[in-house]
């Protein structure tokens, strides 16, 4: 085998290696699951159909506020990425908001360490502005991704979930919980 | 046929008659001393073909099945019967080491006079291996021999100190390493490592601090450059640290402030008192690498250790220097307390969350207690503090019965106003207890803390599950007996701590119903 070809054959096998190793990277952080819906007064939102189901209807928790979680306990078989629980809570912040601007300065009141915040334009076309929070002296310290947007119908909501720290991971979830604020409908009667 | 034929026919004729000869009656190759030889016979053709004849006893042990290694040892029996050669009965005892039999090496090494060398580390050797089959008491018996006859043999000396009282295994890592490990030397590091049953040595743990960070099984640990910043950043702190008055002054405050409460003064005084703690411990306010972080204990490095002549480090956040005694206490008593559970000997990883469960215990009295004495004009001020607060959601959580007092999530989000991300915690909290994954009322709730707890909502069996898991998985005898000691182990911590919940629930009439 002449060099040329040693070189070109080493080229390739390098090139399909980082080719599969982006694929089943990609894999990881852009899932593709069955869905099912969660419908409050004012919205309805696709998240996966294999995650804790959400009864809005139960009166203890209400639907103000709705908790989007992969799964509750230790119990089964889970890719090391999906093992631990991850979740994101959805809040009804309601209308007395103005704007954006005033939903996004009331919850940034009260943030820990908050970083810069951006916008965020989600698949249903809402537009967000998030910023991450590092929670002060918890044992383990975390850190908090917060979401305030408007939805056309004129409410107001906020969303926080913990960010995973392996890169991988947080890929995977902000993926999620980002399509599942994206797949937000609002309803037109609650206006 | 030629004669060239005929010359090389006598010549294969000739070779193969050497060949079936030395098939036939092998030269004797074996050792010439007596336990070697009877090792060494007990191998097959190829097993010695593949040891040589100056195979040590433990290589050729390891060659062979458990018949063999029976075989051998009833050969060691009967020639130990027929000879009162003391350099033979030396050879029989490290023949039985070699085996796998330390309770007969030990009976062996007793047979020598104290003035032979070999007598000491005959039992050392014997209690380590006796200490890591888990027979703590025949281990302790041999080890005191061996530490009565050489008093510089610092493994017998930890086999001794850990019968009398739990000594720390990590203590054990840290015993000097000067002498050389050989087949009867157990005052090398080749035994210290032995005890350590289970334990991997990392090169990095040669030289960092070991802090090793809890995290869920299956779940990606910390990386290796984080372990070293940390480890680095946290020997560097102590190395270089100079306590200024100011420091001193905030440190006492804390002190005074701890056991003036009646849990604060338990906790000092079942670490021994302030005596024992201090010789110990090194207290230091310390930066953080992440703010987040209240205070951390962890095992001091040599170097560390040197400097400082103490074991362990305490470090609390140096920004809660200014802060008010009475805000820092439940967090100081929080990690006094796993300094308690690491002097216990319960400094294992393994236990490290059921250590965080009694840690959070106390700091929830260590609230209750500081919170009664406050104003409510002095409550209100410390309300505004976010570590207060956490410590207030921590003692929520202990409180129990979420569900009884308070009817709706809103309802117990609404005691964290103003922090939305005690809020979320709470919220997920009271969701878990309502949906079962934890049962309201019991124990159990606290484990709803943090990050750690939140994947872990069953954690007091999480880590008893893992473990008997293992174990059932585990065929190497030693290592499951190691195992099951863990477990044991855990489960008497529980218990003892669940009994002391269930004193203070008594004695402050905040009974479980």
């Amino acid at each position: 085998m002449s060099p040329r070809i040693g070189a070109g054959l080493a080229a390739f096998l390098i090139l399909l290696a980082a080719a599969l190793w982006a694929r089943k990277t990609y894999r990881i952080t852009h899932p593709s699951f069955p869905l099912r819906t969660v419908e409050t007064s004012t919205y309805r939102a696709a998240y996966p159909a294999h995650w804790e189901p959400i009864d809005t209807a139960d009166p203890r928790i209400g639907e103000k506020e709705v908790l989007f979680m992969n799964h509750r306990g230790q119990e089964g078989e889970y890719e090391p990425y999906d093992r631990p629980r991850r979740h994101m809570t959805l809040r009804d912040e309601g209308t007395s908001y103005a704007d954006l601007d005033a939903l996004s300065a009331a919850l940034l009141k009260d943030a820990e360490k908050p970083g810069p915040v951006e916008s965020w334009r989600l698949a249903n076309g809402v537009i967000a502005k998030t910023w991450i929070e590092h929670p002060a002296a918890t044992d383990i310290p975390s850190v908090m991704r917060w979401l305030a947007f408007r939805g056309p119908d004129g409410r107001c909501y906020s969303a926080g979930f913990p960010v995973p720290r392996d890169w991988k991971a947080r890929g995977r979830y902000e993926h999620i919980f980002k399509s599942i604020l994206g797949s937000m409908e609002f309803k037109a009667a609650a206006k | 046929m030629t004669p060239k034929a005929l010359l090389l026919s006598a010549f294969v004729s000739a070779f193969l008659a050497t060949a079936w000869t030395q098939e036939a009656s092998p030269p004797d190759q074996s050792p010439q001393r007596p336990v070697p030889k009877t090792f060494f016979l007990r191998l097959s053709k190829d097993q010695r073909q593949a040891a040589g004849k100056d195979a040590s006893l433990e290589r050729m042990a390891a060659m062979m099945d458990a018949g063999r290694r029976s075989a051998v040892r009833n050969s060691l029996l009967e020639l130990e019967t027929v000879t009162e050669d003391m350099s033979l009965l030396t050879d029989i005892a490290q023949g039985y080491l070699a085996l796998e039999f330390p309770e007969e090496a030990a009976r062996i090494a007793r047979l020598l006079r104290d003035s032979s060398p070999k007598k000491a580390a005959l039992l050392s050797k014997s209690a380590g291996e006796l200490h890591n089959a888990g027979k703590v008491e025949e281990a302790a018996a041999a080890a005191a021999e061996a530490f009565r006859l050489d008093p510089q043999d610092k493994a017998a000396e930890a086999i001794v100190k850990l019968s009398e009282r739990r000594f720390q295994k990590k203590e054990l890592a840290l015993l000097p390493k000067g002498r050389e490990a050989s087949p009867v030397d157990p005052g090398g590091a080749g035994n210290a490592d032995a005890l350590l049953r289970g334990s991997k040595a990392s090169p990095l743990s040669r030289v960092l601090p070991p802090m090793t960070t809890y995290h869920l099984p299956d779940t990606k640990p910390p990386s290796i450059w984080s372990q070293i910043g940390a480890g680095v950043g946290s020997i560097w702190d102590v190395m270089t640290h100079r306590e200024s008055k100011e420091e001193t002054a905030a440190l006492q405050k804390l002190r005074d402030t701890l056991v003036s409460t009646p849990s604060g003064a338990e906790i000092i005084r079942s670490m021994g008192g302030w005596e024992r703690v201090d010789k110990e411990v090194f207290f230091m306010f310390s930066k953080m690498p992440n703010d987040g972080t209240a205070a951390y204990v962890r095992p001091m490095t040599p170097w560390e250790e040197k400097r400082t002549g103490k074991k362990i480090v305490l470090a609390v956040n140096s920004k809660f220097m200014q802060e008010a005694p009475e805000m820092v206490v439940p967090v100081f008593g929080h990690e006094l307390w796993h300094v308690a559970d690491k002097l216990a000997g319960h400094g294992e990883m393994s236990l490290a969350v059921t250590s965080e469960h009694g840690a959070h215990l106390r700091q929830a009295y260590l609230f209750q207690e500081v919170d009664k004495r406050l104003t409510p004009q002095r409550r209100k001020e410390l309300e505004k503090n976010r570590l207060w607060m956490y410590q207030k959601w921590v003692t929520s959580m202990w409180e129990d019965h979420l569900l009884k007092l308070y009817p709706k999530k809103e309802d117990y989000q609404k005691v964290f106003d103003g922090s939305k991300n005690l809020q979320y915690l709470a919220g997920l909290a009271y969701e878990d207890i309502h949906k079962k994954a934890v049962q309201d009322g019991t124990p159990q709730v606290l484990y709803h803390v943090s990050d750690l707890y939140a994947n872990a909502t069953n954690e007091p069996e999480v880590t008893e599950e893992q473990l008997s898991k293992a174990i059932a998985a585990e065929t190497n005898p030693a290592k499951k007996k190691a195992l099951q000691d863990l477990l044991a182990e855990l489960l008497a911590m529980r218990k003892g701590m669940f009994g002391a919940d269930n004193g203070y629930r008594t004695s402050t009439g905040q009974t479980l119903p």
